[in-house]
């Protein structure tokens, strides 16, 4: 076996000249607030990376955004946005890792870090003006303006989220003797209900996704431990309280009356009609409605569940808009866009066609927005309410945050669904690797 | 010589059907599939009992299938001619002539044949995206333009042509292009129609590298596509099943013409 | 393969061309000379280009840190990549499951075709190209809609698969076997061999052939069972055929599997059914970090390229040729 060793000169060099003449962006180009000037005669073309195009569901909503956005404020400013599904949520690294421009992305929560560090996204503070940003913040709610900050700058605004709630099948709490105007409001109540309808009809009563990789941590939050320290600098999800968390979950998931199976195959068996309870998010909410009216059953909801007394605390999903401008007419662009997207109106199409939550909280009483929404699908003031005690999803810190997610979710899973696992050991373990991993 | 009992002939026989419907069930499963209404598709029944073809408008409204069939056409015929083009120049030096480092270059491309693709896809990827390629039927093509497999097929099948014809063939004044294109591609036709069809098919079915070249459904080939609305689409099982029986199509319709030779093919050069 | 074309088709010897050396340079001579090499050129230029210098390249990566992201460039690293690697407990899981479905790959590619090919040889006509036509099908379909229809009938509230099993009691609930850490790689692993089978009963049927029938007759005559036929005859005439598939199930399978983890599982649930090749992909794409992937591949590269001179020596110490 010949291996020619002897090209390795010539390779250092050609590497040294690929890395060197690598185009564009540089990762730290910090523009300051310096807005550039639009022009509506000659526009800005911006591009939008949403995962939120690809799926079904959301995906009329998404367009009518983009659509509107276009055909009113970027008309007149000067601003064209190209919208680019991104399915898996992948494409927008590999098009950035491509050279292609990448201006704003619909960027999941829990791997900002990575993408800040490694990807150029910058901070709202740096790019755009201080002014603009206080006026446009107003009517959000302060805790929906922290899930995107990172050491006390945003480097991400809450665009769709949610928080988790528990959907109910009607039809079955009835048939199993259950009101369920009068829902479950603790763990405790929840596996006493779920065992019930299992019991009575032989559908499954209970269901969440070991995987889900968010609900998981209102879990432990919602018992008093914390998953990610104050200062970022360790995991502390294995605490007994941590534990003892995951533990009662693993209880309901090998009960015998949970229902197994990815976030997308539990949701959809909850619409079939064959599973009595689901967390999930709202943004699911029209697709179960619709199901329900086909089924013929009715969809309750209830807030999270808690851990006796404890009020539950739930973090949200969903995404937020991250950013990377290049040019300070870009600036100028992308703050429009967002001013819209994240404005009344934009808040008003995403809620009432998406069914993510209104991060303006004021909408819902607002004739001109959302009452009329709110006041048909009720289910939404339970978000509202949660959202007082909404804490930010775990923004992984460092740049392999990619994997400390994966090891942080397979961990879950796995002490969720092996019968005989050490629970105990399994998050311990996983809690030393992911320290290992941010240092 | 072992006498034919009826037990042994049915055992036989009912082995092969046995094996047959493993074989093909699944494919008549997802047809059977493709043409039931919403309210049936969750059933177990084995003929839709109200055949329907919304799943297949859905599907074509959700994908652009036929530029992705044309995708998919462009880079099996473009890698395929390609690969024998190089194959039959490389395969025709190495029996031709001798010369040094014969057994060398021989050697290095027997080992390339196990090379797997991760181990080059990084390097690739990156030199793809600095030519500008990506999103192009180039794009994914390139990588493939050499096919070592081809041209150690295309070796043995010269091998087997008589030396004398060529030497004969060169006394008389042909050039040593023309004696490969005139004299010796014409009594091998089947053997390269053969490593044709096999490098096609390799090529229609290839999955990581147009995977990560193209995202965009219109620029990928059919089987990538067909993977985004896989992934993007969890309740439509339908039309899922629908857009999985039109990706199957072409390359059923050709093997039914085909069959004997593909086949054949897959037979003939495992052989050696 | 390549070793069944060493022995039997070796290339003439290496040396000096049978011209006879002349001091003179002449054009035509270089000319004579270079011939071969031009034709070569393109085959040879192109492979240069995607295949061997990426290689090397691959292997310069693993000693650095790099997301790949224009304007960014590899950082020197030494053997950091390589130990990060090796603590990192899904890479050591991954190289588990790669040795299950390379073994678990084996009947499904040479015991289950043997066996078929062999009870089926002595059948005629027609059926028999029929019976080839149709099994050979599952080799054609491309990975994503063998991937389609097998997610659709494994599917847990109403996949076939469920429906069946629970009609027939075996099971009480329905078995949600993509999500499932017991189930996971099982499929993925009958999936493949679902597509295998096929493939390797035809060849074997093709090599039986090969096998002179007075072979059997003049064991049948002298009392042989056809069992004892099958061992003594069969397989070691047929061991260049088995050589060559064992060769190529053990050194592919783990790409093999790759479409089908890539879209039914990816790798899950928590690591349980994915591959090194499926890391080494992740590595890359997903966490953008080339460096862990590149060092993944060069371990590898190293384990595979011991593992087939390994399987050359057998082959060459086993292979029975009827000469």
């Amino acid at each position: 076996m010949n291996r020619t060793k002897k090209r390795a000169p010539l390779l250092l060099a050609l590497t040294a000249a690929i890395g060197l003449t690598g185009c564009g962006v540089s990762a730290d180009s910090s523009n300051g607030p310096e807005q550039g000037q639009l022009d509506p005669a000659n526009p800005t073309k911006i591009t939008f990376y949403t995962y939120s195009l690809a799926a079904p569901t959301m995906k009329p909503g998404m367009e009518m955004l983009i659509k509107e956005f276009n055909d009113t404020v970027g008309k007149e400013k000067g601003v064209v946005v190209e919208a680019v599904a991104d399915a898996t949520m992948q494409q927008y690294k590999a098009d950035i890792s491509a050279g292609k421009q990448v201006d704003i992305v619909q960027h999941p929560f829990s791997t900002l870090d990575s993408s800040r560090l490694s990807l150029g996204f910058e901070a709202y503070e740096d790019v755009f003006p201080a002014e603009e940003l206080e006026a446009h913040f107003e009517g959000i709610s302060p805790n929906a303006l922290e899930l995107g900050k990172i050491d006390g700058k945003m480097y991400g605004l809450a665009f769709t989220f949610s928080t988790p709630i528990v959907f109910l099948n009607g039809k079955l709490f009835e048939e199993a003797g259950l009101d369920p105007a009068n829902p479950p409001k603790t763990w405790e109540e929840i596996k006493a209900a779920s065992l019930k309808i299992k019991e009575a009809t032989g559908k499954d009563g209970f269901g969440l996704a070991p995987n889900n990789g968010w609900t998981t941590e209102s879990l432990i939050l919602s018992n008093g431990a914390e998953v990610l320290a104050e200062d970022r600098k360790s995991v502390k999800f294995a605490s007994p309280e941590g534990i003892e968390a995951i533990e009662m979950w693993k209880d309901l998931y090998l009960n015998g009356a949970s229902a197994p199976g990815t976030d997308s195959e539990v949701s959809e068996q909850f619409m079939a009609g064959n599973l009595g309870m689901v967390v999930t998010s709202t943004a699911l909410y029209s697709g179960f409605k619709k199901a329900s009216e086909a089924g013929g059953w009715e969809v309750y909801g209830t807030g999270l569940p808690q851990f006796g007394d404890k009020p539950s605390i739930p973090v949200n999903s969903g995404s937020m808009l991250a950013v990377r401008p290049d040019s300070p007419s870009k600036n100028a662009a992308i703050w429009e866009f967002i001013k819209f997207v994240t404005g009344d109106r934009g808040y008003t199409i995403i809620t009432s066609q998406i069914g993510y939550l209104p991060l303006r909280t004021g909408l819902a009483d607002d004739p001109n927005g959302l009452k009329d929404f709110i006041d048909q699908n009720p289910l939404y003031r339970i978000n509202l309410e949660q959202l007082s005690r909404i804490k930010p999803v775990a923004i992984w810190p460092g740049e392999y945050a990619t994997e400390i997610v994966t090891a942080f979710n397979d961990a879950i899973a796995k002490s969720v669904m092996t019968p005989d696992g050490d629970v105990s050991a399994i998050l311990t373990q996983a809690q030393q690797d992911i320290n290992a991993m941010i240092q | 010589m072992k006498k034919k009992s009826p037990i042994a002939a049915s055992v036989q026989h009912g082995l092969l059907i046995l094996m047959c419907l493993i074989a093909v069930f699944p494919l008549y499963w997802m047809v059977n599939s493709s043409f039931k209404n919403e309210s049936e598709i969750f059933t177990s029944s084995l003929v839709p009992s109200s055949p329907v073809l919304s799943n297949y408008t859905y599907a074509f409204e959700q994908m652009p299938i036929f530029r992705m069939m044309f995708n998919s056409f462009g880079v099996a015929i473009l890698m395929t001619a390609l690969q024998l083009i190089t194959g039959l120049l490389a395969a025709y030096a190495l029996v031709r002539w001798r010369f040094r480092g014969q057994l060398l270059i021989f050697s290095v491309l027997s080992l390339t044949w196990l090379i797997p693709f991760q181990a080059v896809m990084i390097p690739n990827y990156v030199l793809v995206n600095q030519m500008g390629m990506n999103e192009s039927l180039l794009g994914i093509v390139l990588p493939f333009t050499v096919s070592t497999f081809a041209i150690l097929s295309l070796y043995q099948s010269f091998q087997s042509f008589p030396k004398v014809l060529i030497e004969a063939a060169s006394i008389d004044g042909l050039s040593d292009f023309n004696i490969l294109v005139k004299l010796i591609l014409p009594n091998i036709k089947s053997s390269v129609a053969s490593l044709g069809i096999i490098l096609f098919i390799n090529g229609w079915n290839e999955y990581l590298w147009p995977m990560l070249v193209t995202k965009k459904m219109e620029n990928a080939p059919l089987q990538i596509g067909l993977k985004l609305f896989v992934n993007s689409d969890t309740n439509m099982w339908g039309s899922l099943m629908a857009a999985t029986t039109v990706s199957c199509l072409p390359i059923l319709i050709i093997y039914l013409i085909l069959q004997r030779q593909i086949v054949d093919s897959f037979v003939r050069f495992g052989i050696k | 393969m390549s070793q069944l074309i060493r022995k039997e088709y070796a290339p003439p010897a290496a040396g000096k061309p049978s011209i006879a050396r002349d001091r003179t340079w002449n054009k035509a001579k270089a000319m004579r000379r270079a011939k071969p090499f031009l034709y070569l050129l393109p085959a040879l230029a192109l492979l240069a280009v995607w295949m061997y210098r990426p290689l090397l390249y691959t292997f310069y990566l693993a000693f650095h840190k790099w997301s790949m992201v224009p304007g960014t460039e590899p950082l020197f690293v030494g053997l950091d990549n390589f130990a990060r690697l090796l603590q990192n407990k899904g890479f050591l899981d991954s190289i588990g499951n790669t040795v299950l479905y390379t073994i678990g790959l084996l009947p499904f590619s040479i015991v289950i075709p043997l066996v078929l090919a062999t009870v089926t040889h002595h059948m005629e006509g027609r059926m028999k190209n029929v019976y080839r036509a149709l099994f050979f099908i599952p080799m054609i379909l491309a990975p994503v809609s063998v991937s389609a229809i097998w997610r659709w009938l494994f599917h847990p509230s109403n996949g076939l698969v469920n429906i069946v099993l629970m009609k027939l009691g075996a099971i009480d609930a329905p078995i949600a076997f993509f999500s499932d850490p017991g189930w996971a790689k099982w499929i993925i692993l009958l999936i493949t061999g679902w597509k295998m089978v096929g493939f390797s009963t035809i060849m074997f049927a093709a090599a039986l052939t090969g096998i002179n029938r007075e072979y059997y007759e003049a064991a049948s005559q002298d009392g042989a069972g056809s069992l004892k036929q099958f061992f003594h005859i069969t397989i070691p005439l047929m061991s260049p055929m088995i050589i060559f598939m064992l060769t190529m199930s053990i050194l592919f399978s783990s790409q093999w599997t790759f479409a089908y983890i890539d879209i039914l599982t990816t790798g899950g649930p928590y690591g349980t059914s994915t591959n090194i090749y499926y890391e080494m992909y992740k590595y890359a794409f997903s966490n953008l970090n080339a460096g862990f992937s590149s060092a993944a591949a060069l371990l590898f590269f190293v384990v595979f390229g011991l593992i087939s001179l390994g399987l050359n020596a057998l082959s060459r110490k086993y292979s029975f040729y009827d000469n």
